[in-house]
């Protein structure tokens, strides 16, 4: 009996035009999706090799004339001047699948300038992309929004009158007539409209992965992930439709309850758990940062002579003959007074990271109530522009900046002059993924599958008392 | 007649389940969405002012040393949060908190708030706005898109227009109905967002916020007028009264989420701005080289070096009677300002023209023409945004120029030996900010405004002409 239903409703599906416009929008809508993500991306990776560029022609030409001395300034010799006033760029390239979804990628630094000064400057001074605050408002149209919001509306409007429209019609009692239970006749009509889109979804993803350039190769297992994340949450909509249709409303009726739920899971959940979770695990406002940072360079402003010293009797040695604490030498001491000011804030700082995770941490839990939410996260995970991600970037920057400082201090305290073989050794950052993408990816999935059985759930004993009657 | 009509139409849908439901679940969501708003929007301004006063404490009390450390060491200034943040929140997330005005650079706001929450939140954030824009013509199209279809189905329609109801009335009757049905959730929300300002705004200021809020509110009356306007339409129209739902939900669908972020993309590929990386490039390569590489900034120097000297008619540095320091230090700074009014300029022009486009897709969808306007009449969007930019590196070119002729005027050779204190730093102009006027507002948000009045009236004479022509079968 299975068989030549579905050829039924296949036919009908194939001769209907709303169906096939319907899909056109969505394929349409992965397509513009995936190509403003390839742009971002793109955007991005111009902008670290801009900034690489920069960085490597300065230093070969401070390589260089470190090589043949000459009478210009800066000395490129002076270990205190070009660590404390030269950094390095500290990039968090885009991950093979950050097309997806741009995620947090655009308002959380990914180019800090990581230079001998303290790591909260790198945070305070043209840290974060310029840009159109107004376009922030509305957001980006990457693939994350073509799934989240315009895939179920898809799906939604192939589903809304699925049993109803049979019921309107009169065709329902006729087709219960036959030898054929309720249950395998709903599941089989919304079944095959769930394959549907989901194909066709799957198909215009991967075609737009090729077509737009992502290394997919490099990421099979995520990849193969969300394409799996996309189904589930597809069949979340398709349960929700199922469960609707048990309750024996008219076919407006049902179009206006998904169009709610609709709206409700991908704009007010998601606002109300970023809500909650913002004022639950709150964030400290970064004008404490701003502030500490000002009173240290105050307080310590002064004390670069003792800061010196201090350093000189815990390492025996390294005092240069003619060091004079009341004689201020302008790279010396103002390398001394940076060092002070960045220990006394990096406990405040790294405050910050932790209450954020924290926060992304509740908002991940609470990420339950709504499969929106879930497969936003599935997605930010798999195109690395999630908090995990993103943290560990700070977290190696923080390294860096520490390895940085202690490649020149020594150096600079000392009054060692640096060689061309020091410009060859000096410590770069490469971001290394960190552990763990899987298990990011396959929390919300699970949510989701957990979700979906949920939904189905509920629908059981409503399929089971199918109304034939409107 | 058309109040007649209305009475009955409003009567009918308090009376449906469907409607109580709606209303109840959106009125309560507007409620909690301006009552945390305006919470929210106080501990951000409290916060803000709280650190406006602590930047100055800071300046007044950085001891002694140099003027032009001092103008290094400078202030921060945080950006003021509008009296109607609390409805409409706009770009606030979206913009730095605040700007150090330091010597040589000008610099951009740090740290957006949006980067310190949970990504999830950029899905939708729950505010008055995200009600009114989204939801509530949601709730329109439930209400409306029966208003013709169900009375054809019914058959109640042709015993209307038989007993000798003009269609116009009939029309505009349902419309009124429907905006009467919206206007019980709508007044309460009224009255707590006039409360909030009361409270959130200072005495000096409440005539413009006022102001501001009656064109806000004129302007989501358009709104939610052309929504009822094209529901009314749409069931006067559609052969059946679900035909007329399925294409009202995908005309919602499509115009208050899909079209707005294809518009924003659209505009963000037609008039792109630089990355943080090559804008700093370019200035940094113009502050070294020249403006287009063709005065290198030791050449400026020596130049102006020759100049003073003339001027003051003697043949060495060291017998200049005023501190070249200062001199030379003021020349640099005024060439970085015209850089900066160069680069600053063409991104800021880029993403003006970027709002154009946005506040033109108003043309193709109401809610972009709303999204606009509502933000510009909350002072929530770019151009105050920029505005304040603009005033806060007035103040510190003033701020720098000033430690700069004081530098001048210290001659001891060695420059920590050049120094003021408290008193000096006390003594200086404190940076007065005022916002732009409500009247600066509107002149600002004529195409968005325009707009919204074109999709109010069309859609209305759009519900009038339909009702003439009412599909019967």
């Amino acid at each position: 009996m299975l068989r030549p239903l579905l050829s039924h409703e296949w036919r009908l599906l194939r001769t209907a035009p709303a169906p096939w416009l319907a899909l056109g929008l969505l394929v349409a809508a992965v397509f513009f999706g995936l190509y403003n993500g390839s742009r971002w991306v793109g955007f991005q990776q111009s902008a670290l090799a801009d900034a690489h560029a920069t960085e490597a022609e300065t230093y070969a030409t401070l390589a260089q004339r470190a090589a043949t001395p000459d009478d210009q300034w800066p000395d490129p010799a002076d270990a205190a001047y070009i660590g404390t006033f030269y950094g390095r760029t500290a990039a968090l390239p885009p991950a093979p699948l950050a097309l997806l979804a741009v995620g947090q990628s655009d308002v959380a630094p990914y180019n800090l300038y990581i230079s001998g000064k303290t790591l909260a400057l790198a945070h305070m001074k043209a840290a974060e992309e310029l840009g159109n605050p107004q376009a922030y408002v509305t957001g980006r149209f990457d693939l994350a929004f073509a799934l989240v919001v315009v895939l179920p509306l898809v799906l939604l409007a192939l589903l809304f009158d699925v049993v109803s429209g049979e019921r309107e019609r009169g065709t329902l009692r006729l087709v219960l007539a036959q030898p054929v239970s309720p249950e395998v006749f709903v599941w089989a009509k919304a079944g095959l409209r769930w394959a549907l889109v989901v194909g066709v979804t799957w198909g215009a993803c991967l075609a737009g992965l090729v077509l737009f350039g992502a290394e997919p190769r490099a990421a099979l297992g995520p990849l193969a992930l969300t394409l799996l994340a996309i189904a589930l949450y597809a069949a979340a909509w398709a349960t929700f439709a199922v469960w609707v249709a048990t309750r024996g409303w008219g076919s407006t009726t049902n179009a206006l309850v998904m169009a709610a739920a609709w709206v409700a899971a991908v704009v007010v959940i998601p606002g109300l758990i970023a809500f909650a979770s913002k004022h639950l695990q709150p964030v400290p406002s970064r004008a404490a940062l701003i502030e500490a940072q000002r009173d240290a360079q105050t307080h310590y402003g002064e004390q670069g002579g003792e800061l010196l010293l201090a350093y000189y009797d815990d390492n025996p040695g390294t005092r240069p003959a003619d060091f004079d604490p009341n004689q201020r030498e302008f790279s010396l001491f103002y390398t001394a007074i940076q060092g002070a000011v960045n220990d006394t804030l990096a406990p405040l700082l790294h405050r910050y990271e932790q209450a954020l995770t924290a926060q992304e941490r509740l908002a991940g839990g609470l990420a339950l109530a709504s499969p929106a939410a879930l497969l936003q996260n599935v997605l930010t995970a798999a195109a690395g522009t999630d908090h995990t991600r993103h943290a560990a970037y700070l977290q190696q920057v923080a390294s860096f900046h520490a390895a940085h400082r202690a490649f020149f201090v020594p150096r600079a305290y000392s009054r060692t002059p640096l060689t061309p073989a020091d410009y060859a050794a000096m410590p770069r950052f490469v971001f290394e993924e960190p552990e763990g993408r899987f298990r990011r990816i396959l929390w919300p999935l699970g949510a989701l599958l957990l979700f979906t059985s949920a939904l189905a759930w509920l629908a059981r004993p409503g399929l089971r008392q199918l109304a034939v009657h409107g | 007649m058309i109040r007649l009509i209305a009475r009955k139409e409003r009567l009918q849908m308090i009376r449906d389940g469907r409607y109580r439901w709606a209303a109840g679940l959106i009125g309560g969501l507007l409620l909690f969405a301006l009552v945390l708003g305006a919470i929210e929007s106080r501990t951000l301004r409290t916060e803000a002012e709280r650190a406006e006063e602590a930047s100055w404490a800071q300046w007044v009390a950085q001891g002694e040393r140099n003027p032009h450390s001092a103008a290094h060491f400078a202030l921060y200034t945080y950006r003021p949060v509008s009296a109607l943040a609390f409805a409409e929140p706009g770009v606030t997330p979206y913009t730095g908190l605040a700007v150090w005005l330091e010597a040589h650079f000008q610099n951009e706001f740090s740290f957006r708030p949006a980067r310190d929450a949970a990504g999830v939140g950029r899905l939708g954030q729950v505010t008055a706005a995200t009600v009114l824009q989204i939801l509530l013509p949601l709730v329109i199209v439930l209400l409306a898109f029966g208003a013709f279809a169900a009375e054809r189905e019914r058959g109640t329609l042709r015993q209307a227009l038989a007993q000798g109801v003009r269609p116009r009335d009939l029309a505009l009757g349902k419309a009124l109905g429907v905006a009467q049905a919206l206007a019980v959730v709508l007044i309460p929300a009224v009255a707590v967002g006039v409360l909030a300002l009361l409270l959130a705004s200072g005495s000096l200021t409440l005539g413009d916020t006022l102001g501001r809020f009656v064109l806000l509110t004129v302007a989501y009356a358009c709104y939610l007028a052309a929504f009822i306007g094209i529901a009314v339409a749409a069931s006067a129209r559609a052969q059946t009264a679900r035909a007329a739902l399925i294409g009202l939900l995908a005309f919602w669908a499509l115009s208050v989420l899909v079209l707005p972020r294809m518009a924003t993309d659209v505009a963000q590929a037609l008039y792109p701005t630089p990355s943080t990386a090559a804008f700093w490039e370019d200035v940094d390569r113009d502050l070294a080289q020249g403006i287009d590489g063709h005065d290198p900034s030791d050449e400026r120097r020596e130049r102006l070096l020759q100049e003073t000297m003339q001027r003051y008619g003697v043949a060495a540095i060291d017998d200049l009677p005023v501190n070249f320091s200062g001199i030379s230090l003021q020349a640099s700074e005024e060439y970085g300002n015209r850089i900066y009014e160069k680069h600053y300029g063409a991104l800021w022009a880029q993403v003006a023209r970027q709002n154009r486009v946005q506040a033109l897709a108003g043309l193709v969808t109401p809610l972009m023409a709303i999204r606009s306007a509502s933000m510009g009449l909350a002072g929530t969007d770019f151009a105050t945004h920029r505005h304040f930019a603009e005033a806060a590196e007035g103040y510190r070119r003033q701020l720098v120029k000033d430690m700069n002729a004081e530098l001048a005027t210290m001659l001891d050779p060695v420059y920590d030996r050049n120094v003021r204190g408290r008193d000096f730093w006390a003594a200086q102009p404190r940076f007065a900010y005022t916002p732009p006027s409500a009247a600066w507002a509107l002149r600002q948000q004529m195409i968005p405004l325009g707009g919204l009045l074109l999709w109010a009236i069309s859609a209305t004479l759009l519900a009038v002409a339909s009702a003439r022509r009412p599909f019967f079968n």
